[in-house]
């Protein structure tokens, strides 16, 4: 099979591209396949993120510099940065670049409203732990003062946890 | 955990591809993959290596305390070779990121490989069910019990409104994906893939090759899966997938009947020549091979073909993969060394089955 872009070289990488909302199969020699800004060399394949951040171009075009230079104030991530890559820096991201990514959700799932498994109760065991860690640390410094009277009451409520994570084995 | 050597996972594949199953002439196997991220972290990508490590220090030590993963083994990418990482991607264990990604990686599977949990692909943690055959339903309790159990031991990152925040916007909410792994050489011979391939977009269902994203269609293999994860509840997601592959079956089912009656012979010759060159043949490459054991398991499904179970077919599909071929013979070896021992492993499988 030869390139279908320089019709020349034999293809080498082959992915599906979406254009225009129909998927093509693309078949590229090295050479042109580095040329549209494949990485050929890291990745070896053309990911669904990189598909994401070519379809946010056609969505929102106007404002575009202005909108690239918001910035994600936990993690410093600029909204440049997901165009480029696809993907977001941390999970505060989806509200600082709220406004941008809603058309973005709109056009990949038809939806900006999450529907199923909730996270109730979620981390919970995680919290308690962390807790206990920070007991324990509170506990060796009650020995070390010698103050019995508080470290009993630090042991039993290490205990009490214990107890709730199942961790008293 | 050192020392681990992936050569005993050779001998048998993972308990999706023992050709079990309803439908599973043409569906080999259902998986559903649900992606996670921890709380209070950057993503996988943005990470530096401390950070990295701290991520797959909670998650392993949530993951190790989970029923599902009772009996189960670790594997840290960094500690394995190259070719053992290649060998996990060809059983689908772990993605191909992780060939050129390794550290602070790993995997968590179970001995039957049908559960199985990677830990800083693109999301911190990318759980697997798999099941034989048509068995969404099944491959959905396995990863969903995984998150289940999970659940209390991690703080996720979590939307009110938008579900279970990933890397990708694209995972957003359910972070589910359900995938059924077909065969549709009926489809694609007569030329009706393109129409199927058309209306699964509308119905915002996606097609892949073999491999997953980016990856060639070889063999008539095609990955079916949900494109949207965010407004759906998971039930649904798996509900439409289904509904979807039974009319995908039905439709492959008349493609091969119609095929069968118009060019009767001309097919049994196909089958029967692929059938003779896999017999045969001493050196044949994976595009080939694959394209053999598509026209064999075509005549399989027809009743041709009758000393050669589906599961040979299936196994075959993974153990002619350049790792697999490479662990089998205990060396590195090149392209054409490879084409040699893959016609060599088809032909000895072959025998195996047809005196079975």
């Amino acid at each position: 099979m030869t390139c279908q872009n320089c019709k020349t070289r034999p293809a080498k990488v082959h992915y599906t591209e979406i254009v225009n909302d129909n998927m093509v199969a693309m078949n590229l020699c090295m050479e042109c396949a580095e040329e549209k800004g494949i990485d050929v060399q890291k990745s070896g394949s053309y990911g669904l993120g990189d598909l994401v951040a070519g379809l946010i171009d056609d969505t929102v075009v106007s404002e575009a510099d202005r909108i690239s230079k918001v910035r994600c104030p936990s993690c410093g991530y600029e909204y440049s940065d997901f165009k480029k890559i696809g993907r977001l820096g941390c999970p505060e991201c989806y509200d600082a670049f709220e406004a941008q990514l809603v058309p973005v959700l709109r056009h990949v799932h038809g939806s900006t409203q999450h529907a199923g498994k909730k996270s109730t109760q979620v981390g919970e065991r995680a919290v308690i732990r962390e807790r206990m860690t920070a007991l324990r640390e509170e506990l060796s410094e009650a020995i070390r003062a010698e103050d019995y009277e508080r470290a009993a009451a630090i042991r039993d409520e290490i205990r009490g946890l214990e107890t709730q994570v199942g961790d008293d084995a | 955990m050192s020392g681990f050597d992936t050569g005993d996972l050779i001998g048998k594949p993972g308990v999706w591809l023992d050709g079990s199953g309803d439908e599973s002439e043409i569906v080999l196997s259902s998986r559903v993959r649900i992606a996670r991220n921890l709380h209070g972290h950057r993503f996988t990508h943005n990470c530096d290596n401390a950070e990295l490590d701290g991520i797959l220090r909670k998650s392993l030590d949530a993951a190790l305390r989970t029923r599902a993963f009772a009996r189960s083994r670790y594997i840290a990418m960094g500690e394995i070779s190259t070719l053992d990482r290649q060998l996990l991607a060809e059983r689908h264990l772990v993605s191909r990121d992780f060939l050129h990604n390794s550290v602070s990686r790993g995997v968590v599977f179970t001995p039957d490989e049908a559960t199985s949990l990677m830990i800083n692909e693109e999301d911190h943690l990318r759980m697997q069910g798999f099941a034989a055959g048509f068995d969404l339903g099944g491959a959905f309790r396995r990863a969903n019990d995984l998150d289940d159990q999970l659940a209390p031991d991690v703080e996720l990152a979590y939307h009110e409104r938008l579900g279970f925040l990933t890397a990708c916007p694209t995972n957003l909410g359910t972070g589910m994906r359900a995938s059924v792994l077909v065969h549709l050489p009926g489809l694609v011979h007569s030329k009706e893939i393109h129409k199927l391939l058309e209306s699964l977009r509308k119905l915002n269902h996606s097609i892949r090759g073999f491999f997953g994203e980016g990856s060639e269609v070889m063999g008539n293999f095609f990955q079916l899966s949900n494109s949207a994860a965010l407004g759906t509840p998971e039930d649904v997601i798996v509900k439409n997938l289904r509904e979807m592959v039974v009319k995908v079956i039905h439709y492959e089912r008349r493609s091969r009947e119609s095929l069968f009656r118009k060019a009767q012979r001309l097919l049994e010759d196909k089958v029967w020549r692929a059938y003779g060159l896999l017999r045969y043949a001493r050196s044949a490459n994976t595009k080939e091979a694959l394209s053999l054991i598509s026209a064999v398991r075509l005549g399989v499904g027809a009743g041709l073909v009758r000393d050669v179970p589906i599961q040979t077919l299936n196994e075959l599909v993974v153990y002619i993969q350049p790792a697999h071929l490479q662990k089998r013979r205990g060396t590195t070896m090149d392209a054409q060394e490879r084409d040699v021992v893959r016609a060599e492993c088809i032909r000895e499988a072959l025998a195996r089955s047809g005196r079975g």
